[in-house]
């Protein structure tokens, strides 16, 4: 068997998301070169993604829903008329256009590669839809933080992310009030209802979540000394008229000065002795050099790309990489994707669901299409509702978190839905070897085709090796 | 796993009820431990004051202005005894209230006290005293306390309350009319005996279908999953353990008309699954939970807000029903002013169920099922 489409089936699937009618070949070529030249110059996204409204625009909009919300419901419990917004129909729209646009760039995209880049930080810096204020950024977020930094080092990455108003509402921040700053003080003396103090859960799950992971070695002291280094940063919304605000991203997020709470910190053993915003900048790129960061970024993307228990030799690789490279991510990702230990076959890694569907349109050269939420709801059908993975730490990333018998089950529905609606006239052992080449199985071949085109399709789509990569 | 030989040795069964994987060897155990649990987590938060209004209550029809239903005439509360009534939609379970296998469990509440769904939903469950206590489920880590069982949930991914080691199999029904996937399952069947990471969910795919297949699944309503969950319960190797899971109970607004078509899908679910069940419905305890209670004042918009404590529903043939358990706080004082108080941890009454229903050691209950939770006790008298 030619070698070199074994290679181009792994980069187009593995590191890729999905081979198309024709990728095969094309990839043949030279399979790394597809997935490094991605790297370095991976093509525009989408132009009606990149026309979707900015974060500022749609916080800008949900405070005046607040707003209205807030009044008509004072006037309906005066008993007079009044017409309660109501946040779906406001907000629904551009929520459904937000899933549906990221669908169809990842289903239409020429650099699958770097796409799937996107995916993998979108997921490590999880934020979920499940409050309305996150709702309403949750996809602008990604666009705006997440995809132009993937290809950048990891302390811009991780800067990028905690800044973004999104994070910073998910995960509380907006709340946290240093109680020595100017405002706690203020809300000390008033003992004013508002809570006055730091809120932690940004700063710990940045700490056991983004950077050093669960099995880092930090104390509750230094989730307490991130979370007082992270105070003042917050979103207009709470602080609407401050005088002492200054822009903290250009999307939408403020750092408040009167909020921050004074002094130096201590984080690791180390001292911050910046002023106000600089410190926790400070602290976070600190955090972005440290070896156990290395390790757990190292691990999950060994994990995300090449097996649920990676190679140890690869990890290893990779955290060096990382440290020599003093975090600059795009030598990591060479070492990764041109290690011989992530090309082995012997390794496979089961598809999630949204991988699932994209490949599955990838293979049938199909796009998602309308706005009625299809995407959406096939998505939700297979246990990952977009943008919603309710919990800090994102969707699974091994077989044992997607392998279930109803998963299953509706993979295969969603496979004989998609071959319904097929072309009649498509050969479904052309779109075999169209997407899965050497892969295909000779009884899978054989089950296809042994029965009529579309049921063949169904087949392809729903047989064991379509669900891995 | 399942050698090849023995899986399309199940397959080729067509009928056998016996392709669970692994409860080939149950087949004794299930006739053993005849005793079904079904938990239904309403999430949203239900008002309990709602479902069961406290009408005896000297300050509930001040309090609760238009929510306060009438107890007499049209549309009016079935009352239960001097205090307590059931919304004029729970027929049913008023019936079955009167047989004894309906009682309901007043003002319970979680240890969290914030009012967030997602936090709260996730306290109740993990089973710990705060959201992020456990990354797996109480339901999940009480199945592995009874040696050999399996758990089954209506869902397509595992809810938390189910997440971890036990083994747990996920059934949800098909959306959409045209059918399920059989045909196409039966040309992959060769294809995924060969699969070993995938031939055991798929031949559990295939089981679940042999006892309600897509074509006679009722819909993704409350009602048809709780009907569903009975026809699984009631086969000869059923699942144990069943949690069936239902989303729309944050009545914010126009709660009148909100409640009243939740609690006729509770009421018709109940129903239903009475009847999937037949004789195993004596056997059986079903456990109503959710996140937390509203508020007792109605809002701007004719419905409540979040609040703390509400009512864990129980029926079936198993429990103590007739009655209302528990203290009940009264309205005369409450939570911040606003919200009933909460006089029942609900891990109390999840224990008192687990313990005399289920056969789970208190010990184990109190360290490992609910970690930590040694100064809960387990609620008495729960169990007929």
């Amino acid at each position: 068997m030619d070698k070199s489409l074994h290679d181009a089936v792994l980069a187009a699937n593995r590191f890729g998301l999905g081979a198309r009618p024709g990728d095969l070949q094309e990839i043949a070529h030279d399979p790394k070169e597809w997935v490094l030249s991605q790297l370095e110059n991976p093509a525009p996204p989408l132009k009606a993604l990149q026309e979707l409204d900015d974060s500022p625009t749609y916080l800008n909009r949900y405070t005046e829903f607040r707003k209205e919300f807030r009044a008509a419901r004072q006037q309906a419990a005066q008993n007079k008329n009044a017409d309660v917004p109501v946040f779906t129909k406001r907000f629904g729209r551009d929520f459904r256009a937000e899933i549906q646009l990221r669908a169809r760039q990842q289903c239409a995209t020429d650099s699958p590669v770097h796409e799937r880049l996107v995916m993998f930080w979108s997921n490590h810096f999880t934020v979920s839809a499940e409050s309305q204020d996150v709702h309403v950024v949750a996809g602008s977020f990604e666009r705006e933080a997440i995809r132009p930094n993937v290809c950048n080092d990891f302390a811009s990455l991780l800067l990028g992310v905690e800044q973004h108003p999104a994070m910073l509402l998910y995960l509380n921040n907006e709340v946290s009030i240093g109680p020595d700053s100017a405002v706690g003080q203020r809300r000390t003396q008033r003992k004013a209802d508002l809570p006055s103090g730091i809120n932690e859960n940004l700063a710990r799950e940045i700490m056991e979540l983004h950077t050093l992971s669960v099995d880092g070695d930090y104390t509750q002291q230094d989730v307490i000394e991130l979370a007082r280094g992270l105070t003042g940063w917050r979103t207009p919304m709470q602080a609407p008229n401050a005088r002492s605000t200054r822009e903290l991203s250009p999307f939408g997020s403020v750092y408040q000065h009167d909020a921050h709470e004074p002094g130096n910190r201590e984080l690791l053993g180390q001292t911050f002795d910046q002023e106000g915003l600089a410190q926790g900048r400070s602290m976070l790129r600190f955090l972005a050099s440290q070896e156990d960061t290395a390790r757990f970024i190292a691990t999950k993307l060994a994990r995300h790309y090449v097996a649920d228990e990676p190679p140890e030799e690869l990890v290893e690789h990779l955290v060096k990489t990382y440290q020599q490279n003093k975090g600059e991510l795009m030598p990591v990702y060479r070492a990764l994707f041109t290690h011989d230990l992530a090309w082995q076959t012997e390794t496979r890694k089961f598809r999630r669901p949204d991988e699932y569907l994209i490949a599955m349109y990838r293979a049938l050269d199909e796009l998602p299409g309308g706005d009625d939420n299809h995407w959406g709801r096939e998505l939700n059908l297979l246990g990952q509702t977009p943008f919603a993975p309710r919990a800090p730490a994102g969707w699974g990333d091994t077989a044992r978190d997607w392998i279930g018998a109803d998963a299953l089950w509706k993979r295969l529905l969603i496979a004989q839905r998609h071959a319904a609606k097929l072309d009649p006239q498509r050969n479904p052992m052309e779109l075999a070897q169209d997407s899965l080449g050497p892969q295909l199985k000779e009884a899978t071949a054989v089950a296809i085709s042994q029965t009529n085109p579309r049921q063949g399709t169904a087949i392809l789509l729903a047989s064991p090796e379509f669900q891995w990569r | 796993m399942l050698t090849r030989r023995q899986f399309l040795a199940r397959l080729a069964g067509g009928c056998s009820l016996l392709i669970w994987p692994g409860l080939t060897t149950l087949a004794a155990d299930a006739s053993e431990h005849p005793q079904r649990l079904l938990v239904v987590l309403l999430r949203g938060a239900m008002d309990g004051l709602g479902a069961v209004p406290s009408y005896g209550d000297p300050r509930f029809a001040e309090l609760r202005g238009p929510l306060a239903l009438p107890d007499s005439g049209k549309n009016a509360i079935l009352k239960l005894d001097d205090t307590f009534a059931l919304h004029p939609s729970m027929a049913y379970c008023h019936r079955l209230f009167e047989r004894q296998e309906f009682g309901i469990v007043h003002s319970c509440g979680l240890p969290y006290t914030g009012r967030s769904h997602f936090d709260a939903q996730d306290c109740l469950e993990n089973g710990s005293a705060s959201p992020d206590g456990s990354n797996t489920g109480w339901l999940n880590r009480a199945v592995a306390e009874m040696q050999g069982a399996k758990g089954l949930s209506i869902a397509s991914a595992q809810p938390l309350m189910v997440r971890g080691d036990a083994p747990f199999v996920t059934w949800s029904p098909t959306p959409g009319k045209n059918g399920g996937p059989t045909v196409l399952a039966n040309h992959l069947a060769d294809l995924y005996a060969e699969d070993a990471n995938l031939s055991e969910a798929f031949a559990q795919a295939l089981s679940s279908q042999q006892i309600v297949p897509d074509s006679l699944a009722q819909g993704g309503q409350l009602a048809g999953a709780m009907q569903s969950a009975g026809q699984f319960m009631a086969e000869e190797n059923a699942p144990r353990v069943v949690m069936v899971q239902d989303t729309g109970w944050d009545t914010h607004a126009q709660q009148n008309a909100a409640l009243e078509r939740k609690l006729v899908e509770l009421d018709t679910g109940m129903k239903q699954l009475h009847e999937s069940l037949g004789d195993h419905w004596q056997h059986t305890a079903v456990v109503v939970v959710t996140e937390f209670g509203r508020t007792v004042r109605i809002n701007g918009t004719k419905g409540t807000d979040h609040g703390t404590a509400s009512s864990i529903l129980l029926a079936g043939g198993a429990i103590k029903g007739g009655k209302v358990h528990g203290d009940w706080p009264g309205l005369s004082k409450l939570q911040e002013d606003r919200d009933l108080i909460s006089a029942q941890d609900m891990r109390g009454v999840l224990k008192g169920i687990l313990r005399d229903h289920m056969h789970i050691d208190a010990d184990a209950l109190d360290s490992r099922v609910f970690p930590e939770s040694r100064d809960i006790k387990a609620m008495e008298g729960l169990v007929a």
